[in-house]
């Protein structure tokens, strides 16, 4: 992909896709990975923060003798996914007027 | 390399950490490894980076947050010095208020000063008012001794010594005089500057209103 997803971009995606339903590292990195194109390293981190800036928390759940820890958006995270698609409309609105200027005429 | 290994280098490299950082990364690690299972190990291995690239990144965006936390913190520092400014406008007022009341006492206090300041000056006055009474008296026995010229010797004599005592005291009060000037003038001119700069600072209430 010539464009590139940036922070503010990985943040909002994976906050987005926990608004359907929590999920536990291994398949929320799985999908990131799979719907973004990008590298795992970057998510934990990424992961980390939402987590310590309170978007997101964790519980454990144990299965077959494993312990899954299942990511949570908090209120304040489902208000900051709100926050992201209303930038997200204006920032793509911006760039889409530019970028496809005149070619309703062609 | 295996799982074990991984999370222990992983461990090591990280332990410049909080505990809660290092059991979080770990915990995660641990939890991809098992769920990707060991036949995936090599792919989960690519997955996460290295041990060394995976806690460069956990360390650099541990060091990023806290730097938010710090920058978050001056912003509270600076808004506490806005509320300082705040209050300083409520000092400028109560100053205006309290005119009625301060603006006597300002006068009282300049009084005060100038009655200082003619007492401190009254030594010189009194040198200068010297010598100009010595220099006089000098000149009048001077004249004396030359009216007496026609009259007797002695009297000219006596009149010559009499404005010779009066050079001499007069020559006596001018050194006083400049050595007193001498003293004082640097000591004149620092009190005068600080009297100066306390008239403009009492000023600033004043020209407020």
């Amino acid at each position: 992909m010539i464009f590139q997803v940036s922070a503010a971009m990985l943040d909002a995606c994976v906050l987005a896709i926990l608004t359907h339903e929590d999920k536990y590292g291994y398949k929320l990195t799985q999908e990131i990975k799979e719907k973004l194109g990008i590298s795992e390293s970057t998510l934990y981190p990424v992961l980390r923060r939402l987590q310590k800036e309170a978007f997101l928390e964790t519980y454990d759940v144990a299965v077959t003798g494993r312990n899954r820890r299942y990511y949570r958006l908090t209120q304040r995270g489902r208000e900051k996914v709100m926050d992201y698609r209303e930038e997200w409309l204006k920032f793509t609105n911006r760039i889409g007027t530019i970028l496809m200027e005149g070619t309703e005429n062609e | 390399m295996n799982k074990e290994k991984y999370i222990e280098r992983l461990q090591k490299l990280l332990q410049d950490l909080p505990e809660d950082e290092i059991d979080s990364a770990i915990h995660y690690v641990a939890e991809y490894f098992e769920e990707a299972g060991e036949e995936n190990f090599d792919q989960a291995f690519a997955d996460l980076g290295s041990p060394q690239k995976f806690a460069a990144q956990i360390k650099a965006d541990f060091v990023i947050r806290h730097n938010k936390e710090d920058v978050e913190s001056t912003e509270s520092v600076k808004s506490a010095a806005k509320k300082r400014k705040q209050s300083s406008g409520w000092v400028i007022l109560l100053g205006i208020l309290s005119l009625p009341i301060s603006l006597p006492l300002l006068i009282c206090i300049g009084v005060l000063i100038l009655c200082g300041m003619v007492i401190a000056f009254l030594p010189i006055l009194i040198l200068g008012l010297l010598l100009v009474v010595f220099f006089a008296l000098a000149l009048f026995f001077i004249r004396i001794a030359v009216l007496s010229i026609s009259i007797n010797l002695a009297s000219v004599w006596l009149a010559i010594a009499g404005s010779l005592i009066m050079a001499a005291l007069f020559c006596i009060t001018a050194a006083g005089l400049l050595g007193l000037f001498k003293k004082l003038l640097p000591w004149i001119i620092s009190k005068l500057g600080a009297l100066f700069y306390r008239l403009k600072g009492e000023h600033g209430y004043e020209s407020v209103d």
